[in-house]
């Protein structure tokens, strides 16, 4: 229930945000980005190699809030608006860290950014060159012509490949086989900034803790096509690079002291040194596939999974994850329907040394809960 | 004289063209949910072609038709009179005719 209240307050803080600009929604590539308080180096850690939730490489179709939890670390809230018209999806997204004690999710404050929130502004563009070559198109029509003959077709016109793969004869579909049915494919450009908060203590004479919010920008661009041509199709391939700023803390400390004359003593954990600032490149591989699994009142229930690899030039460290999505059902037109819910599995390890970190180091694990919407009631694919 | 299109598409992306082939020219294009029109010339072979494509199940319609009406275009209306072509899964499908005024 306290989550249901988390995921209304993020999707209320961003309705201003969509009121305003009228352009909307989708997803921000979240790898390597910094999106933790200072404190807490193994969170840090993962969540600057792991997406939280939601798409990568390529944007969701489907306006979204969505909320995952990694255990002990925390939860993520998000929301994702989007606007599909003319092949050109524009999304802006809102992800807002969530630690493990907090009550509530703040993505705006008085001065603007919660820390540990993360918006971002997406651009997708759809190209397609579908037109048949003359030659194709002319092999087409004879087989047409060949197929209406025998089934006394009265409008010919009204045949596709399709059919005549389907139900024509030998000549018929090898007339139709050789044709080249190209697919799309996706050019997707993301920009977001990520606010964070850092406290540490630069004096060791005086332990004064001071704080300091950054904002760390992130670009990326990625190209995803569909895998197969033809009947049979249901996956992607996508590339992609990011490039990525981020602020590291410095080393966390544990204090003992003295309390007083009681001859008692207290410990102080603190952090030395001011963040620093790092920029990171990273390439990623991601592909992509919905495997049909039940049938379930007539509506196709689906197992998606999405691995992906990152691996960072700058930091030499190598990330695989592996999100199993369940989707439950679509309805007629191809939403889909309900929650959809899974689980993320990370692997995270340093390339540096030539020896790749044990499963138990390197092994993270996330639940995801997310609800597809439809802001716009105008939704188009 | 001039033809007029309409499409529409739900859960999947159409493309329809109309070309000019002694011209090589696309002299219409109408993508997912769009309604155009464009003047024809008689004599003219004229390419009328369309696709569709999705990853998950979709449906389409195109409606066309040419005006004043001409016995070489008889009313378009596909899959068929107001019916929608509903693909159950993926696909990756189209067609095509040629005509001339």
């Amino acid at each position: 229930m306290k989550k249901n209240y988390l995921i209304l307050f993020v999707f209320l803080c961003l309705l201003p945000n969509y009121l305003l600009s009228q352009v909307v929604d989708n997803s921000v590539p979240q790898e390597l980005i910094d999106t933790t308080l200072s404190h807490d180096k193994e969170q840090l850690q993962t969540a600057k190699f792991y997406s939280p939730f939601g798409m990568n490489l390529l944007s969701n179709f489907v306006s979204n809030i969505s909320l995952s939890s990694a255990f002990n670390q925390g939860e993520n809230g998000k929301v994702e608006l989007k606007y599909n018209d003319n092949w050109l999806t524009i999304g802006l997204m809102a992800d807002q860290k969530i630690s493990s004690e907090a009550s509530e999710a703040t993505l705006l404050g008085l001065q603007g950014l919660s820390p540990g929130t993360t918006v971002g502004l997406s651009l997708q563009k759809l190209f397609w060159r579908a037109s048949v070559s003359n030659s194709s198109f002319n092999n087409f029509q004879k087989a047409k012509e060949s197929y209406a003959a025998r089934n006394n077709i009265k409008d010919p016109r009204l045949l596709t490949y399709q059919e005549i793969l389907s139900r024509g004869n030998e000549t018929e579909r090898k007339l139709v086989r050789n044709i080249m049915l190209r697919s799309p494919f996706f050019v997707n450009v993301n920009y977001a900034i990520t606010k964070t908060s850092h406290t540490y203590v630069s004096d060791s004479t005086s332990l004064l803790e001071t704080s300091r919010e950054h904002l760390a920008p992130s670009f990326s661009v990625s190209v995803g096509m569909p895998l197969n041509t033809g009947e049979k199709f249901n996956s992607y391939l996508a590339f992609g690079y990011n490039y990525t700023v981020s602020y590291a803390s410095g080393n966390e400390v544990t204090l003992i002291s003295p309390f007083g004359t009681s001859g008692n003593f207290i410990s102080q954990d603190i952090v030395f040194g001011e963040p620093v600032r790092q920029s990171d490149n990273i390439v990623n591989v991601e592909y992509r596939s919905n495997i049909k699994v039940a049938t379930n009142n007539d509506k196709s229930v689906f197992l998606g999974i999405a691995p992906l690899a990152s691996y960072s030039f700058d930091t030499e460290r190598l990330a695989i994850s592996l999100p199993v999505y369940f989707i439950n059902g679509v309805t007629d037109d191809g939403k889909p329907t309900g929650l959809q819910g899974g689980l993320r599995i990370g692997y995270l390890t340093s390339t540096q040394s030539g020896e790749f970190s044990s499963l138990k180091e390197g092994l993270t694990t996330q639940l995801i809960v997310s609800v597809p919407f439809d802001v716009f009631g105008n939704l188009k694919q | 004289m001039e033809i007029i299109v309409e499409t529409k598409s739900e859960g999947g992306h159409l493309v329809l063209y109309v070309h000019d082939t002694v011209n090589d020219k696309r002299i219409l294009i109408l993508r997912d949910n769009a309604a155009g029109r464009i003047m024809l010339t008689r004599g003219v072979k004229y390419r009328f072609e369309w696709r569709v494509w999705s990853l998950q199940s979709a449906s389409y319609h195109i409606y066309a038709e040419v005006v004043p009406s001409h016995p070489a275009f008889p009313l378009f209306d596909w899959p068929e009179e107001f019916q929608e072509a509903l693909y159950k899964e993926a696909h990756n499908d189209g067609g095509g005719f040629y005509f001339t005024l």
